[in-house]
């Protein structure tokens, strides 16, 4: 299925198919040490699950150029813990991948907690997502994405009363 | 009381936009039933027994006359001409299209009204106490920090798909009208050492399948603090709340699996490791918030009730249970009881609801109440006023004299709504009502809560009631249990099983045998809790079960 | 005992019934009658219902006390789906009489 890029900066949110360049490894070939790993070249990516335990993989985050964070299920919320810890936390630069069950109504929450690409287990439209991404032009949170939250537009705001 | 600003507004003119196009994309079959459930219960859209049932946010029980308006005109629009009150303080409509939800969505945002997160695995309505704001007792308005919960929690990205649903209430008197300790997070606004506001954090209560009263997980957290340290519990909850089954994926049983130390220590790690000043409210955000809590222009009243009240029995009668000390001299606090004898509790015509936004605009500073007991309060009514108000009250059925009595009864819908329940409740509630219909009777009773569930899900909040009944079906029968001594208040307790249960027939001649155990027995001035606190169950048992 | 296909319209929340010409009717009177439990379910978990997946939801087999239109459902909870709260008899349905 096809993987789409998501970029996010202050208003703005773009999508693009994203080409896949990254080959995959597992938690065994990274423990095998750099004389294991020495036969890959070019970038890696790892799969982990929703529930992962960070602290397993931190020693090699610095090595990795993708994670992807594997939903069996859309409602499992725990994937939008791992990404947002693994950003704030353990400080993840690379690409942070959702992959698998998950709907196009989530696509928000998906960049505000940090996921820079996204895999759709169905067919999706990249006109679907650009919707689906501009559906809401203010957030009351601030996350990982470097979105304002409301509180602070209210600062920078003209007093207003209601509508 | 809160007014929406321009940023609130478009937030939630979005999500109507957004729930239209979700629709539109379930009746094409672009999303599949499994796909669009989750989506509309986010929205409030549940599938019951007849039709959809649309639950309508009411953040912290508080509204104005225009959002009452407008309650009515979704009654009288999309549904069959009434709504009901519930125990989270919202508000129910059992007759919805799904074709017509995104247009009366739409009528709500006009009047800053939504369903948004009032199902679904996600923050719900945050509920406080119905007198906040009116009562002396309180150290702090428990609706300011309700405002800044329902910010941080609308739309939350990372706790939108949580184990399961998540209910936080908030307190700021002593004597706890919102229930704190039966849920998830419960907050009692308290002092520090130097005399400054914050929160006693109270984690892992519930009612349900296995009611919990929530142990303190910190006895002081700075009022700063607030959205931080609850990010701390929900992505400790998130990460760790059980997902394998439905009926142990509430965050009671991972206190109670951790135990409340380990739990309180994973929290406290998490919240060391926040970076605070980017989750918590400027305090510039918090007096923006406050200002709109303050008091509202109370004239100096004299005069009292006045001489037509004063030679009104009835009226006297309503007085009694039906008005609450204010803070403010020469002003009540109204309650208004939607438990007409006889009558389904909580229930609302849409003409009373106008009648209601009338008589608050016009005695009320505009300002409206839901409790979660299923009644409603107009917090700021003159002395004055009170006959005039009782008057108008009561030419709609609105000025039952049992506030707090045994008439006053919680319940929920029960089998004849809710695709969840055993047994029905409302006409249980009925019938106990017409029983005990005598005033004079129910005031020798005096203070009793009779709560009652259809089924295990505890709706009806039966474990906190003084009288709990629990309706299951037992082999295809309408079947009930009884719990005793159940508490909601800052005694928080949960009901013990009597012993067997009764049926749908016995079930009322049940109750009156309790109601007669503590008649006869109580020592002077003993409330009914106090009298079970003090003789357990085997009086009532001796006699319920004598003949069996 | 007689089994009939319920279902909640999907765009009404109404409740429907699954009809002898293999539509959906709003009349129990008109529901199609299945000899066994195991018949009844055969259809529901059919490709034919599945296709009214953007038409009703919620499909099921419920019993109902007999062969004939006037027979009602058995469980009491289907009773209710069928007729309305039993505490607003206003709002009811009348189950018709064949």
């Amino acid at each position: 299925m096809p993987v789409f890029k998501l970029t996010s900066s202050d208003h703005q949110v773009s999508v693009a198919k994203a080409p896949e360049t990254v080959r995959m490894v597992t938690i065994d070939d990274l423990a095998r040490g750099p004389e294991g790993m020495s036969v890959i070249t070019g970038p890696i990516g790892l799969e982990i699950a929703t529930d992962c335990d960070l602290d397993a993989i931190a020693p090699y985050i610095d090595q990795l150029a993708l994670v992807i964070i594997r939903f069996e299920a859309f409602k499992d919320g725990r994937g939008f813990s791992t990404a947002r810890l693994l950003r704030d936390r353990y400080g993840f630069l690379g690409d942070i991948r959702a992959a698998g069950n998950l709907l196009l109504d989530q696509i928000q929450f998906l960049i505000r907690v940090g996921f820079s690409s996204v895999e759709f287990d169905g067919a999706v439209d990249e006109d679907g997502i650009k919707a689906a991404i501009e559906r809401f032009s203010v957030v009351y949170q601030t996350a990982f994405d470097s979105r304002r939250p409301i509180q602070r537009l209210r600062q920078s705001a003209t007093p207003s009363p209601g509508p | 009381m809160y007014v929406y600003d321009t940023f609130d507004q478009t937030l939630i003119n979005q999500r109507v936009n957004e729930f239209r196009d979700q629709v539109k994309r379930r009746l094409s079959g672009e999303l599949t039933e499994e796909q669009f459930r989750p989506l509309r219960l986010m929205n409030g859209l549940y599938l019951q027994l007849h039709a959809y049932m649309l639950r309508v946010a009411i953040p912290y029980g508080t509204l104005s006359s225009e959002q009452m308006r407008a309650l009515a005109h979704v009654a009288r629009t999309y549904d069959r001409g009434y709504g009901h009150f519930t125990t989270r303080q919202n508000i129910q409509y059992n007759w919805i299209r799904l074709e017509d939800a995104p247009d009366l969505l739409y009528d709500l945002a006009a009047a800053q009204m939504h369903g948004i997160q009032t199902s679904g695995n996600c923050i719900r309505n945050v509920t406080a106490d119905q007198f906040a704001g009116a009562t002396a007792e309180e150290v702090d308005d428990p609706r300011i920090y309700s405002e800044l919960i329902r910010q941080w929690s609308t739309l939350h990205p990372e706790f939108s798909f949580l184990p399961r649903k998540f209910k936080i209430a908030v307190t700021g008197a002593e004597h706890d009208r919102a229930a704190v300790r039966f849920h998830d997070i419960g907050l009692i606004i308290s002092r520090g050492d130097a005399g400054e506001i914050g929160f006693e954090v109270i984690a892992g209560g519930g009612m349900g399948r296995t009611p919990v009263v929530g142990p303190t997980i910190r006895e002081f957290l700075p009022k700063q603090h607030l959205q931080s340290y609850l990010e701390a519990i929900l992505r400790v909850y998130n990460r760790y709340g059980r997902r394998d089954n439905i009926y142990k994926a509430r965050i009671k049983i991972l206190v109670r699996e951790l135990g409340a130390e380990k739990f309180t220590e994973e929290v406290e790690a998490e919240w060391a490791a926040i970076d605070k000043a980017n989750v918590d409210h400027e305090p510039s955000e918090e007096q923006r918030v406050r200002e709109m809590f303050v008091p509202p222009a109370f004239a100096k009243v004299s005069g009292g009730v006045g001489k037509k009240a004063d030679q009104s029995p009835e009226f006297k009668n309503w007085y009694r249970t039906n008005v609450h000390a204010h803070k403010q001299p020469g002003y009540g606090i109204v309650t208004i009881s939607l438990k007409p004898i006889g009558g389904i509790p909580g229930d609302a015509s849409a003409e009373q609801m106008d009648l209601v936004a009338d008589l608050a605009e016009r005695y009320s500073f505009g300002e409206v109440r839901v409790t979660h007991e299923q009644n409603l309060v107009l917090p700021h009514i003159a002395e004055t006023d009170l006959f005039a108000l009782w008057e108008a009250l009561a030419s709609a059925d609105l000025a039952t004299p049992n506030a707090g009595l045994i008439t006053d009864i919680i319940a929920c819908p029960g089998l004849d709504y809710c695709s969840l329940a055993n047994a029905r409740s409302i006409p249980v509630s009925q019938r106990i009502s017409e029983r005990f219909r005598d005033l004079q009777r129910q005031h020798d009773i005096g203070d009793l809560k009779v709560k009652i569930s259809g089924c295990i899900n505890a709706c009806g909040h039966h474990h906190a009631g003084h009288i709990g009944i629990l309706g299951v079906d037992r082999k295809g029968q309408e079947f009930y249990q009884i719990t005793l001594g159940g508490s909601g208040a800052e005694d928080a307790a949960i009901g013990q099983i009597i012993g067997p249960g009764f049926s749908y027939d016995d079930i009322v001649d049940a109750v009156e045998t309790i109601v007669q155990v503590y008649i006869e027995l109580r020592q002077e001035g003993e409330t009914f809790l106090s009298f079970y606190r003090r003789v357990g169950g085997e009086p009532f048992k001796e006699r319920l079960y004598a003949r069996v | 005992m007689s089994q009939i296909i319920i279902a909640n319209d999907l765009r009404t929340g109404e409740i429907v019934y699954f009809a002898q010409d293999r539509s959906w009717t709003d009349d129990l009177a008109r529901a199609k009658r299945f000899d066994s439990e195991e018949d009844a379910v055969a259809v529901v978990e059919s490709k034919e219902i599945a296709a009214f997946s953007n038409t009703v939801v919620g499909v099921e087999a419920i019993a109902v006390s007999g062969s004939t239109a006037a027979d009602r459902p058995v469980s009491f909870r289907d009773v209710i789906r069928a007729t309305g709260p039993t505490v607003r008899e206003d709002l009811n349905r009348v189950l018709k009489r064949a």
